[in-house]
């Protein structure tokens, strides 16, 4: 693992599989739907595998300029015979290098569950891509897609912060068809106790409409 | 005749530098003349908006590149490690060479047809460095055909002779001097009756525009979501 955690930190393991459509509905706006799943394998090193939620969002995202975006959305999450509700508003716009995507990414959102106080969390995101070959990403080749995200969370008074660094070899299969695999992994509750440190695998399909 | 100024300003945004030109627009019986001719020359924009520029790139292998095109670059003399590609448009192939020159640190490439016969060298520079009669009309070329724009790259073109073109090279200048076409071609997003557009525009030394291409942007979905 490429992070230097305590001898006490909390690590788990699993997959990550997701769906991620995207349907153009005219030049301004854009829906986003996803679908994705978690499937817990390890805890602590030994085996615990278990399937823990599933999430549904649906996102609908407006153009606001040239190179940014409003969206708002709700996501849906089934986790043991829960179902926890979440409310997203997220701004993105691109910035920096011409030859390479770089997305940043603003996110608030609130989620209610059952069994839990309410949570409020701001994100935001860095997401960049890099061609394996060439400088510019054509059909049928590899890139590298890295993102860093930080998560301020507040929840029954208390306020804790995520780190997540993602680290995915995607396959252009054509613009709106791509296949990405990588490597999730998030840091928290560090600020409180020992942390706990989550690593999934991930494997993402992105098909745009 | 009584002439009312409406100052207008022109943000351009580049390397995290932003530059402001200020336009002044009369409101003339010449004005009206140069609005009719700007609608026409707006029409037929219009149709140049509509051309795409498409293209797939490769790296190429020092070995594929043909003799003539290595020979000139090696008359170049570049210390910088330079990358070779193939570009694939619609309807035609080149080749091109980039690197970097050691002498102003700027990003160099240098295209050629798909024989290897020299086509022009771009070099990627700010956009302070175009001199500011030409940055004034093509911002107000900008101003004029679209509801927003903003400038993501500029670089400067060098055409000509052989040698002249090489000298040119060697003494690491962006100034345009007479012993060879100079033209600017910039990468710049655009909206137009709400729509958006990455666009790729070439200008002349006098500002005037040459050639209009849309480029095929990317979807970046993957990164936002």
């Amino acid at each position: 693992m490429a992070w230097t955690v305590s001898a006490q930190t909390r690590t788990q393991y699993g997959v990550l599989p997701a769906i991620n459509l995207n349907k153009k509905i005219n030049a301004r706006y854009k829906l986003n739907f996803k679908l994705e799943g978690r499937q817990r394998l390890f805890q602590q090193g030994e085996s615990a595998a278990d399937y823990q939620l599933t999430d549904l969002a649906l996102v609908l995202a407006r153009r606001m300029g040239l190179d940014h975006s409003l969206a708002g959305g709700y996501l849906i999450r089934f986790r043991e015979g829960e179902r926890i509700h979440r409310l997203i508003q997220q701004w993105a716009f691109e910035g920096g290098f011409t030859n390479l995507g770089l997305v940043h990414r603003f996110v608030l959102d609130q989620t209610f569950a059952p069994s839990e106080a309410a949570q409020f969390r701001l994100r935001y995101r860095a997401a960049i891509q890099f061609p394996l070959s060439g400088q510019s990403l054509n059909e049928r080749e590899l890139y590298l897609k890295m993102s860093n995200e930080y998560l301020g969370e507040l929840q029954a008074a208390e306020y804790d912060l995520e780190i997540r660094l993602v680290l995915a070899l995607g396959y252009r299969i054509t613009d709106n068809n791509k296949l990405e695999l990588g490597l999730d992994n998030r840091y928290d509750a560090f600020l409180r106790d020992e942390g706990r440190l989550r690593a999934w695998s991930t494997l993402t399909w992105y098909r745009a409409f | 005749m009584v002439l009312e100024k409406e100052t207008r300003f022109c943000f351009i945004k580049q390397n995290y530098e932003w530059n402001v030109i200020y336009l002044t627009r009369k409101n003339s019986m010449k004005a009206t003349i140069l609005i009719l001719w700007s609608l026409l020359f707006l029409t037929m924009v219009n149709t140049a908006f509509a051309q795409v520029k498409y293209e797939k790139e490769y790296r190429l292998d020092i070995a594929e590149v043909p003799d003539s095109a290595r020979q000139f670059l090696a008359e170049l003399a570049f210390e910088k490690r330079i990358k070779w590609y193939q570009e694939e448009g619609l309807e035609d192939v080149s080749i091109e060479a980039k690197t970097k020159n050691k002498g102003n640190r700027k990003k160099y490439s240098i295209e050629f047809d798909k024989n290897g016969i020299f086509e022009d060298v771009e070099i990627e520079i700010g956009w302070a460095e175009i001199p500011s009669a030409v940055q004034h009309r093509v911002c107000s070329y900008l101003d004029r055909s679209f509801d927003k724009f903003k400038i993501e790259r500029a670089q400067v073109q060098f055409t000509g002779e052989h040698p002249a073109i090489k000298a040119k090279v060697r003494e690491a200048s962006v100034q345009p001097s007479p012993q060879v076409t100079t033209r600017y071609e910039l990468i710049a997003k655009v909206k137009k009756e709400k729509n958006f557009q990455k666009l790729e525009l070439l200008f002349n030394l006098e500002g005037e525009l040459i050639r209009q291409s849309r480029i095929v942007s990317t979807n970046t979905d993957n990164l936002e979501y």
